[in-house]
């Protein structure tokens, strides 16, 4: 579980994040939906501890990423905006590094990343350097190296930017299965259709602020919109007017 | 895991990853292999002009005129060649060409001069701005001043006059320049390569572990995982440390063949660069080598780019080779301050290993102890940066 309260963060003059709050339920996909440059980022980099919040506070299981920020990441599984493997490593390598980085080692390492290969279909990747890789293969290899520890809370960014159909609907496979196995799934997009099919709460953020929670129903009935896009636009839009 | 087992699991990563960058392990083997080179290239061309063995070999022009003294210099073991025609009237021009080193010319006159107890006059024609040339004309200018100081003898002798009047000095030259003294400027070189070494092997992996990570996007999934920003930071230096090592002993390696193969005796010159000589500069060099790796990884964190690190690194790769083109030029007297400027005192240490001298206790402990505290800030430094929000700050 882990549970945002009320963080804000400044880089000199830009107010990136300002009020953000919001809970993520074990075996719940959470979505965090907001335009470009909303503050998405930035809150999800707090609640890994690579930011301190200026105000407020992150727990991920009990642990405040700040304070005690190895012992969160233990239990914290991640795919940043930014999800760079190594080029001059096989994808089996790079998987690796990261278990080990986790404090696995040996068999069950190996059997881990097995079954993350089978999972992902990766076998015929799976020996081969990284560098020449598309797109989705990185994504694949990217995915298998964050949650190879097993993870009980996850953080996506953007997960399936760049992806193609069919990588896509792997990705959303494995995101589903990952909040049956009673995982906390974070998600974020700008992406509406997305986050609705996949989400059970959706947490809308604009310009730093949370504007609104709830789940697709609730965000049509509010703004009296019947379909989720055009409720969409007009949260983030009012809360602009004001 | 335990903290030094994630050390290793990070340090060997960054080898696996080194090991196969075909521009690493270039820039690692260049630097061992640049040295001994450039000195067997320049001992060479060097040895090429100052053959000292050998006979002279000069034409003379005007044989006729002074029998005695061309038998004299036959004596001496100067062969006389045979003027050519052109020699004859033109003797400037050959020796402008370069065909010959030196063309001697007897006056016409000299016969009647000698007779007359007047000065004969020999012109000796060179260009002296070639070495060789330089080399050749003191040898001659030496059998030609005894045979002008005999005749001056012989003539004082013939009225009654001891020749000791010509010689109201006795001039004795006693020469302490050692072989290895005069290899000086070689001993400073062989020290500027082994610090080009320390801080030119392990740059390009020092850059793609910080710079490059962060430029390809993995920094931040580095970051995320559960480990302190200390055992990165350890385990990439050790990956440094290990790439600077290698290059450390290849280019002593490298080294003490060429100095083996080239023939520094017939230059005069000599190097006692054994194995035992080797491990010494191992041991000097080695916090040379922990200092730079250190160095080199703290500066491609704080840099913007991969390009950016290179344009750093590439510059303090040259402030270490100053001391050593310096000491090249005019030999320095060590002195103790040197030892506190890392990569100066192991250039005058590295000087005095080769020369046969002992490198005083004091000289080294400062020397080393200045570098560790270098290398252990420059850690320091950068676990603060990495553990910051510096690196994440739009």
């Amino acid at each position: 579980m882990i549970k945002v309260d009320n963080i804000a963060k400044s880089f000199g003059d830009v107010h990136a994040v300002q009020a953000v709050s919001f809970t993520a339920l074990d075996g719940q996909i959470t979505g965090l939906l907001g335009p470009n440059g909303a503050g998405k980022s930035t809150t999800i980099r707090m609640m890994y501890g690579l930011l301190q919040p200026d105000r407020g506070r992150v727990d991920v299981d009990g642990f405040n990423p700040s304070v005690q920020p190895v012992e969160a990441r233990k239990c914290l599984g991640a795919l940043p905006d930014a999800y760079g493997l190594y080029p001059r490593l096989t994808a089996r390598e790079n998987i690796a590094y990261f278990g080990q980085l986790q404090g696995m080692s040996g068999q069950v390492l190996k059997r881990r990343i097995d079954e993350l290969n089978e999972l992902l279909d990766m076998k015929e990747i799976i020996s081969r350097r990284v560098d020449g890789f598309s797109q989705g293969q990185r994504m694949k290899v990217s995915i298998a190296r964050a949650i190879v520890h097993d993870p009980k809370n996850v953080i996506l960014d953007e997960p399936t930017n760049g992806l193609d159909v069919m990588t896509t609907r792997a990705m959303r496979t494995l995101i589903r299965r990952m909040k049956e196995a009673g995982c906390c799934v974070i998600l974020s997009s700008h992406i509406m259709q997305e986050v609705s099919a996949l989400c059970d709460e959706i947490v809308v953020i604009a310009r730093g602020k949370v504007v609104a929670t709830g789940n697709v129903a609730e965000f049509c009935k509010l703004t009296g919109e019947e379909d989720l896009e055009e409720a969409f636009v007009k949260l983030v839009c009012e809360d602009s007017e004001k | 895991m335990s903290f030094w087992k994630l050390i290793k699991v990070v340090a060997y990563k960054e080898l696996l990853d080194g090991f196969r960058d075909r521009r690493a392990l270039m820039s690692a083997l260049t630097f061992p292999l640049l040295g001994p080179l450039m000195i067997t290239v320049m001992l060479s061309v060097i040895s090429s002009e100052e053959e000292i063995e050998g006979p002279l070999e000069i034409p003379v022009v005007g044989v006729e005129h002074a029998p005695n003294l061309v038998r004299f210099l036959e004596e001496q073991g100067v062969l006389l060649e045979t003027p050519t025609e052109e020699m004859l009237t033109d003797p400037h021009e050959v020796v402008r060409r370069g065909d010959e080193a030196i063309v001697v010319d007897i006056s016409e006159d000299y016969s009647a001069d000698f007779q007359d107890g007047v000065p004969a006059t020999i012109t000796l024609i060179a260009d002296e701005s070639k070495r060789s040339t330089q080399v050749a004309m003191s040898r001659l200018s030496a059998v030609l001043g005894a045979y002008n100081s005999r005749i001056g003898q012989l003539r004082l002798l013939a009225r009654g006059i001891s020749p000791q009047v010509l010689r109201p000095l006795n001039i004795h030259k006693e020469d302490l320049a050692t072989p290895q003294t005069r290899a000086s400027n070689i001993l400073e070189m062989i020290g500027m390569f082994l610090i080009m070494a320390a801080f030119g092997c392990n740059m390009y992996i020092a850059i793609d572990a910080t710079a490059g990570e962060r430029e390809r996007g993995s920094l931040e999934p580095l970051l995320l995982q559960p480990i302190h920003a200390r055992v990165l930071v350890l385990g990439k230096w050790l990956s440094t440390v290990v790439f600077g090592l290698i290059g450390g002993i290849l280019t002593l390696f490298c080294l003490s063949v060429a100095m083996h193969q080239l023939p520094l005796e017939n230059l005069g010159l000599r190097l006692v660069f054994g194995v035992r000589e080797s491990a010494q500069l191992m041991f000097i060099a080695m916090p040379l080598i922990l200092f730079a790796g250190a160095a080199q990884l703290l500066l491609a964190t704080i840099a913007k780019s991969f390009k950016e690190a290179q344009t750093y690194l590439s510059a303090t790769m040259l402030l270490p080779m100053l001391p050593g083109l310096f000491a090249s030029m005019k030999p320095m007297e060590p002195s103790i301050w040197m030892a506190a400027v890392p990569a100066l005192g192991q250039q005058v240490m590295t000087s005095m290993v080769l020369r046969g001298e002992t490198v005083g206790i004091e000289y080294l402990s400062i020397s080393t102890g200045v570098c560790c505290v270098l290398t252990g800030g420059s850690l320091l430094i950068m676990t603060r940066v990495l553990s910051s929000e510096y690196l994440f700050q739009k």
